[in-house]
């Protein structure tokens, strides 16, 4: 009889906090997948969705939606307005941003979406070339659901390290951090394509600058490990020839890159580092009849493609130098090296353009001439 | 604790006093012929089918009819009694049955009379023979229903005592084999034994046993099932604690790994104790097969019984709850095939839940070929109408299919039950607090299995209490040179160091 009580009160509790829940019905839902931000006059943001919902029929149509207004909140009750199931962003996966508002600055946007406990951490961000209003609303013909599209279009191209990661979570990171910028893909319409066409570089919370998709290897290479990517090179001609000529290029494409990198402060004052790369790689293509198998062949390719790579990392150092945008986090080394430096966001900021990097890759190829 | 003991204690003298009260006062056998007849018919209350045969004069046969074997009553007793001299004694030595008996006792000898004796009466003589040449109906051995193997005997018990424990004792031929008789139930009197290895079974247990079986007071048992569940240690619980079997080898490896056996008369499951949660997944053939191929099929139906208690109850709770974590793959066609269900998934669930259970239900009360016309039914008329009358969505139809498949791979039809009801409330808790609600109904249930005993010992051995050692055998089925022989629970403390860490193949 004692344990009765409890048991009652217990099921008498479930009966009605069960009526508090929220319920979320999956196909009583409309469910975004896709989100862009644009920013407008007057600080206006202008918000583009494309929404999924069932109809009773058995399909699945997707809309596209898109508001403007002063918050992220007012467009959601906008949108509401003009949907007839309730907007739901849990199964959002790519958030896009406007060029121009990611030029005048996407911290705010990136505060809303963090505090939004219905999205993943795990979304993807990127920042349209142009606006997001015309990648999303745009009609293609080969595309059913453009928000899956972006969304695998990044997912694989960041697995195979293509292209730099940019979750929310690291991105998030990035910007919390002091001595750290964001980096993230550029996503671009062409006719009938959307591809990412480069790297999106950032002060702070504002974008400065663009790399090419191709310098996006360099900059992971600096940023990360490499454990199986692949790029295509073009070497000064007269790398194993002497006769040909210098401006004859030769392209040489390699795989199966592993890659390991370490940063040493060695100079606090101006400051300085060192960059050691320790890159193996495997060798798929070559245009050229030179015998691969002798070692002094193998031992000149190697050297040319370190001599590319690195005088290749300088430039981009130097570009976002320039940009005095940290993506490389050559900051936090700082920070962490030196010890009672009183660093600040300002102060690294300002010894960043100034900074030198001395920068060493040491190549070894494995392996040439694999038949398939 | 300490509160139940005493109370325990209490009522248990309390039993015996009233068990010394019941006890029949010893009534006296007449030597009077009439005299017998009428007290003896009086017992009886003058059944149609008691028979008095007058061997002579002063020497009266008496017997129930169908309870005695016809042909030893003509053949020996019928002929033999004619050549002997009229007292007791005489008659006792004479007489070529196994078991004869001289008795002194009315309520004793009319008790052996009716599990088919021939009581020999004498004139002037206060003691009768007891001569036992019982009959037994009963249906021959074959191959057990519920729990059959490919490989392996193919066995069952039957429902009578003797042909069982005649069973047990051709798979044991061990002078340690204990055969314990009792006998239980005012107005039915069932035999049963309480079986075990002395030596390898702990006297502990054989002790709660016995005293659990000779504390009851009840008026029936008609089956070890009711036994089971008046002695097991928590009988208001959804677990079976103690396992039923149909199977003598199953039954067998119980008692030589150290368990306690129950066989009751009248029952084809006999009973074995201490149970551990964990071997009711554990089968005998598990044995007989090579031990990759065995531990593969353990792991799947521990697998299976995952999937089948929490599948239908994760399905609620992501379609109620948590859209978020569906696959991104999986969005489209789970919405797409909900799109026209008119119900919250919840209700969905429980109606195609209780389908399932309705046809289960029927197919078992039904004869075997009714019961497969049944499955036809039910399966593909029943789930391809509902899916096409939008009351329920393709993908719900395959999850609990699949649950309810699972939940038939347990190869313990008691537990196989309680797997099956113990998915209802889960389902429910996952539609009114998704998958909070999922975790409440894993929490509650654990700290039950934590709570639960059998005999006194955990229910949850090996996993805790930690018993390291005897973890690998139990998840997976070990090569047999690596296997002890004393199971979960079954520990001896008494037997010594070497035969407690005894292998069962010793190399």
């Amino acid at each position: 009889m004692k344990k009765t009580k409890p048991i009652l009160i217990l099921l008498i509790c479930t009966l009605f906090v069960a009526g508090c829940t929220e319920q979320k019905i999956l196909e009583r839902i409309s469910i975004t997948t896709l989100l862009g931000y644009d920013l407008e006059e007057e600080d206006k943001v202008t918000t583009t969705l494309t929404v999924r919902q069932v109809s009773p029929d058995d399909k699945s149509s997707l809309e596209t939606q898109s508001n403007t207004e002063e918050t992220s909140n007012g467009t959601s009750i906008k949108v509401n307005l003009q949907t007839s199931k309730k907007i739901m962003a849990g199964q959002l996966r790519v958030l896009l941003f406007g060029k121009k508002l990611a030029q005048d600055s996407i911290e705010q946007t990136l505060h809303t979406t963090m505090m939004n406990s219905e999205i993943s951490s795990s979304i993807y961000l990127a920042v349209a070339d142009g606006t997001t209003k015309e990648i999303i609303e745009a009609q293609y013909e080969n595309i059913t659901d453009i928000g899956q599209h972006v969304f695998n279009l990044i997912d694989h191209n960041v697995e195979e390290q293509h292209s730099v990661s940019s979750t929310l979570h690291e991105v998030v990171r990035n910007n919390y951090s002091p001595f750290r910028d964001i980096a993230m893909p550029i996503i671009k319409k062409e006719g009938q394509i959307i591809k990412i066409n480069g790297l999106a570089i950032f002060n702070k919370s504002k974008m400065v600058g663009e790399l090419s998709s191709e310098d996006a290897f360099y900059v992971i290479m600096l940023r990360d490990k490499f454990k199986a990517g692949s790029v295509e090179l073009s070497l000064p001609g007269n790398t194993l020839n002497h006769d040909r000529d210098q401006d004859d290029k030769l392209e040489v494409s390699i795989d199966s890159i592993k890659s390991k990198r370490s940063i040493n402060l060695t100079n606090p004052s101006t400051p300085e580092f060192d960059v050691t790369v320790d890159f193996g790689c495997r060798l798929i293509e070559l245009h050229s009849n030179e015998n691969t198998g002798r070692p002094e062949v193998t031992k000149k390719l190697e050297k040319a493609i370190g001599d590319k790579m690195e005088s290749e990392i300088s430039r981009i150092i130097k570009y976002t130098q320039e940009k005095n945008s940290d993506i490389f986090g050559f900051g936090d080394d700082y920070y962490a090296s030196v010890r009672n430096s009183g660093l600040t966001e300002a102060k690294w900021h300002q010894m960043y353009p100034n900074m030198k990097v001395n920068v060493k890759v040491n190549i070894e190829i494995f392996r040439n001439g694999v038949f398939e | 604790m300490f509160k139940n003991n005493k109370q325990k204690k209490e009522d248990k003298e309390k039993k015996e006093q009233q068990k010394n009260e019941e006890k029949p006062k010893k009534e006296p056998i007449s030597p009077d012929k009439n005299q017998f007849l009428l007290t003896v018919k009086e017992k009886l209350h003058s059944p149609s089918d008691f028979i008095v045969r007058s061997v002579s004069d002063n020497m009266i046969v008496v017997y129930v009819d169908n309870l005695v074997d016809n042909k030893n009553l003509n053949e020996i007793i019928l002929t033999q009694l004619q050549e002997v001299e009229e007292t007791p004694e005489a008659i006792h030595q004479k007489l070529t049955i196994p078991e004869v008996d001289i008795v002194d006792e009315l309520n004793k000898f009319i008790g052996d009379m009716l599990q088919g004796a021939a009581v020999v009466h004498i004139v002037g003589h206060e003691k009768v023979v007891v001569a036992k040449i019982s009959a037994y109906q009963s249906r021959g051995l074959s191959a057990p229903e519920n729990e059959s193997q490919v490989i392996g005997s193919q066995v069952g018990f039957n429902e009578n005592l003797s042909t069982n424990i005649s069973l047990i004792r051709r798979y044991i031929t061990n002078p340690n084999l204990c055969n314990e008789k009792f006998v239980l139930g005012k107005q039915t009197k069932t035999s049963l034994s309480l079986l075990y290895i002395h030596g390898i079974a702990t006297e502990e247990y054989v002790n709660t046993v016995r005293q659990r079986i000779s504390d009851l007071d009840i008026q029936d048992i008609l089956d070890s099932a009711v036994l089971a569940e008046l002695i097991d240690d928590n009988s208001k619980s959804i677990f079976p604690q103690m396992l039923l079997t149909e199977r003598p080898d199953r039954f067998c490896d119980g008692l030589l790994s150290g368990k306690v056996g129950i066989v009751v008369n009248g029952s084809s499951m006999a009973i074995l104790c201490p149970y551990a949660f964990i071997e009711f997944f554990q089968s005998r053939e598990d044995q007989n097969l090579r031990w990759p191929i065995a531990s593969f099929v353990r792991l799947l139906r521990f697998f299976a019984i995952f999937t089948s208690i929490f599948l239908t109850p994760i399905y609620v709770a992501s379609l109620t709850y948590h859209y978020e974590v569906i696959p991104q793959p999986l969005l489209v066609p789970l919405s797409e095939s909900r799109a026209i269900v008119p119900f919250p998934p919840i209700i969905e669930a429980l109606l195609l839940e209780l389908i399932i259970e309705l046809l289960r239900e029927a197919g078992a009360k039904l004869p075997t070929k009714v019961g497969q016309t049944i499955g036809i039914v039910g399966g593909i008329v029943i789930g391809t109408a509902a899916v096409q009358a939008g009351i329920t969505s393709n993908i719900l139809i395959i999850i609990v299919a699949l649950g309810a498949l699972s939940s038939f791979t347990t190869p313990n039809y008691m537990m196989g039950n309680v797997i099956r009801i113990v998915r209802f409330p889960i389902i429910l808790l996952a539609g009114f607090w998704g998958y909070y609600g999922i975790m409440i109904a894993i929490c509650l249930m654990l700290i039950h299995l934590l709570r639960l005993s059998s005999l006194g010992a955990p229910y949850m051995a090996p996993f805790y209490p930690p018993r390291f050692k005897q973890w690998p055998n139990s998840i997976i089925r070990l090569p047999i040179t690596f296997i002890k022989r004393q199971t979960v629970n079954s520990r001896n403390e008494d037997s010594n160091e070497s035969q407690q860490g005894e292998k069962k193949v010793a190399k």
